[in-house]
């Protein structure tokens, strides 16, 4: 008898444990993940319809005034010459997984399946199934947001690309392939930043065979593009050995640096210039500083005489900034205290 | 001969077609600056900040043919830099190394002026680095200044966040769930940064005068300091709103942000008070709409198969003095556009196009001399 009633109990927890399993499941199961799934199942063809033409002043238009045939039209024009690469196949459907759904939100997949079929009959099948995947990407980052943006650096590339190369397999590397280049050269100026100070001409050589290894024959626009943030990139991980030099040997190096990163000679010359100025400005900063604490006297705050003197060397010292200065010292922020970042500030 | 004819017209017409489809925003006359808010620039929960969704910058334009990492809807030859400051200090602080930055550019380019584009607290930076630059160069150096989801009249949720109220259990804590790790970086203060988002000066007693305020009184809208100024205005309401800020919204707080009255009379840390209504679409997680207007309002049009475009409402005024605005520059939802405050940079998911809409901003420069 008792041993019945216990294999009752044991089989009315388990049918309890199933029930709620099943329930759970299908209560957390995402309706457009399904969708997705069905239709790239089944397969369904469309028919092959004539485009037609557009109306002159389509670009009046909005999206939903147009129809499939249109906007097939314009997809085409707009991404075919480029179909195949993964990039531009993902913009593609960013744009119509962003405009889609608003207009059809119950059958929007549908629409996104005949849509492609439409323009782009011979790859429809190999877009939608990217759209599936982008979308259940989407859910992962959204889901897992928080968590991600909690994590270490390295932690939070891990995971994110082991879920990009799941879903995407190889051509994830190409839809980040941005991305990836600008982390290899972020990951290079880590390992500078790192290394003791001595032979700069080395790293800075280093840090150009990064350059050329992640960018190949584009780099030269990718430098015209992004000089001043590459060159600082590089500047700022070479502070320790700008730090020991004297100001005409740091002088002379990041002229170096900067011609070695495409600056021409006008360009030079005037941050010859501007490194002048800055030196200069430090060592008012440093007067300033100095007289400030003599002032002071080892109180917080200064008699109204005393601020007057001090008034007076700022705006000697700093002319039209002297009253910005005086601005952030009253917000508790003092540039006196900072430390200088050598080619940058 | 016709048949020729035809074809060459036939031609004609799918290059002007062609061309047309492609057309993109024109190239400014002076290099924009964008200029990023709280947290790193190139790391936003993970995501490049002023990046599509893909990781792609949206002032990189197409230089090449077949190119496509890049912003396709901006001239090819445009110029543009992502700046980068502190992640989390007060504007006084990033301002100036805001500045220096710009400084930076303008030796290393031979740029005469150039324009900012500010998100969040970039909006404020810019106003201060705008000036820093008027003393140092002794002439104005922005051309246009243009804020997105800017606090010029601070944010409740600072307020909120400082006074450690429920659900917060520390300023730092709260700020690294809404915009990651960064803030755990060498040179970051949080309470610096917190401080000077909310309107009033947080404590009497601390010896320093912070908030947008005395900000705003130091760093207001100045044609000396630059040409034009003009604000875009982001609100969206509960469910949409980005799971990171959905949680400030709903877990532990809920901005009222289109109530009228001159500085924060009810003290939540943002001038202006609520009307009495939470939940409707009148902040963007982390700003009120009657915080955001600086200069003109300026209004978004989305065009799917062609450039978006930028106009301005004139029928709101143009918000001169950043601490008097008008009841109706505080409380009117007329052009606000529907994305929540993370949206309109690179976090994804979201429905918003990034590149699409810093194009529309670049066109809308040049249409103001920039």
């Amino acid at each position: 008898m008792f041993q019945s009633k216990k294999r009752i109990y044991i089989i009315l927890v388990l049918a309890a444990c199933i029930f709620l399993g099943l329930y759970y499941s299908l209560r957390n199961k995402d309706k457009t993940e399904e969708r997705f799934r069905e239709l790239s199942k089944k397969q369904r063809i469309y028919e092959k319809r004539d485009l037609g033409d557009l109306p002159e002043n389509y670009d009046q238009f909005s999206f939903s005034e147009f129809s499939d045939e249109q906007i097939a039209k314009i997809l085409q024009e707009k991404y075919g010459k480029n179909i195949d690469n993964p990039r531009v196949q993902f913009a593609l459907l960013e744009e119509l997984m962003k405009e889609l759904p608003k207009l059809y939100p119950d059958r929007w997949v549908e629409k996104l399946n005949e849509i492609l079929q439409l323009a782009f009959p011979e790859k429809a099948m190999e877009l939608f199934r990217l759209s599936e995947k982008m979308y259940s990407y989407n859910v992962f980052r959204e889901k897992n947001m928080i968590r991600l943006g909690m994590m270490s650096e390295a932690d939070r590339r891990k995971e994110v690309w082991k879920e990009r190369y799941r879903l995407f397999g190889e051509k994830a590397d190409e839809i980040w392939a941005i991305e990836k280049k600008m982390q290899n050269v972020s990951d290079a100026l880590q390992r500078i930043q790192e290394s003791p100070p001595g032979n700069i001409d080395a790293k800075l050589s280093s840090f150009k065979s990064t350059l050329k290894e992640n960018f190949g024959k584009e780099l030269p626009q990718v430098l015209a593009k992004r000089q001043q943030t590459l060159t600082e990139g590089f500047v700022q991980s070479v502070q320790k050995d700008l730090k020991i030099m004297s100001f005409a040997e740091r002088k002379s190096t990041l002229r170096d640096i900067r011609e070695a990163m495409g600056m021409d000679q006008a360009a030079l010359n005037r941050w010859d210039a501007l490194e002048d100025e800055r030196e200069q400005k430090w060592k008012n900063l440093e007067t300033y500083r100095n007289l400030r604490s003599k002032l002071l006297g080892g109180k917080t705050t200064l008699s109204p005489e005393k601020e007057k003197e001090l008034e007076g060397l700022r705006t000697k010292l700093f002319g039209e900034e002297a009253e910005i200065i005086r601005n952030e010292e009253a917000s508790g922020y003092y540039r006196t205290l900072e430390e200088r970042t050598f080619g940058i500030n | 001969m016709k048949q020729i004819q035809r074809l060459a017209l036939l031609l004609l017409g799918t290059l002007l077609f062609a061309s047309s489809l492609q057309a993109g925003a024109r190239k400014t006359v002076y290099p924009v600056v964008f200029a990023h808010g709280l947290s790193g620039f190139d790391n936003l929960l993970g995501y490049f900040y002023f990046g599509d969704d893909s990781g792609v910058f949206v002032g990189d334009p197409c230089d090449e043919f077949l190119e496509v990492s890049c912003n396709g809807s901006i001239h090819s030859g445009q110029k543009a830099l992502a700046a980068s400051v502190q992640p989390f200090q007060s504007s006084e602080v990033r301002g100036t190394q805001l500045a220096d930055r710009i400084q930076n550019y303008i030796t290393t380019t031979g740029a005469t002026k150039v324009n900012i584009i500010g998100h969040s607290q970039g909006g404020l930076d810019a106003r201060k680095a705008a000036a820093v630059l008027r003393a140092r160069y002794g002439r104005q150096v922005v051309h246009a200044l243009i804020s997105v989801s800017s606090p010029h009249r601070g944010s409740p949720v600072a307020k909120y966040i400082l006074d450690l109220n429920p659900g917060v259990v520390s300023v730092i804590n709260a700020l690294a769930t809404i915009f990651g790790n960064t803030i755990y970086g060498s040179g970051n203060d949080g309470y610096a940064a917190a401080k000077q988002l909310v309107y009033n000066d947080y404590s009497s007693t601390d010896g320093v005068t912070t908030g947008m305020k005395a900000f705003n009184t130091n760093y207001n809208v100045n044609s000396s300091n630059a040409a034009y100024y003009g604000s875009l205005i982001t609100a969206q309401e509960g469910i949409n709103v980005n799971p990171a800020l959905y949680l400030v919204k709903q877990a532990f707080y809920n901005i009222d942000g289109d109530g009228y009255c001159i500085d924060d009379c009810d003290n939540d840390g943002a001038a202006g008070k609520g009307d009495g209504n939470k939940t409707n679409n009148d902040d963007d997680g982390l700003v009120g709409i009657n915080s955001q207007q600086m200069g003109d309002r300026l209004q978004y049009n989305e065009n799917l198969f062609s450039l978006d475009s930028i106009s301005v409402n004139s029928s709101l005024g143009y918000v001169s003095n950043l601490n008097a605005p008008s009841s109706a520059q505080m409380t009117s939802k007329a052009s606000v556009i529907s994305q929540d405050h993370l949206d309109v940079v690179g976090i994804p998911p979201d429905t918003f196009d990034e590149n699409e809409f810093y194009a529309a901003i670049l066109d809308f420069i040049v249409s103001k001399g920039g």
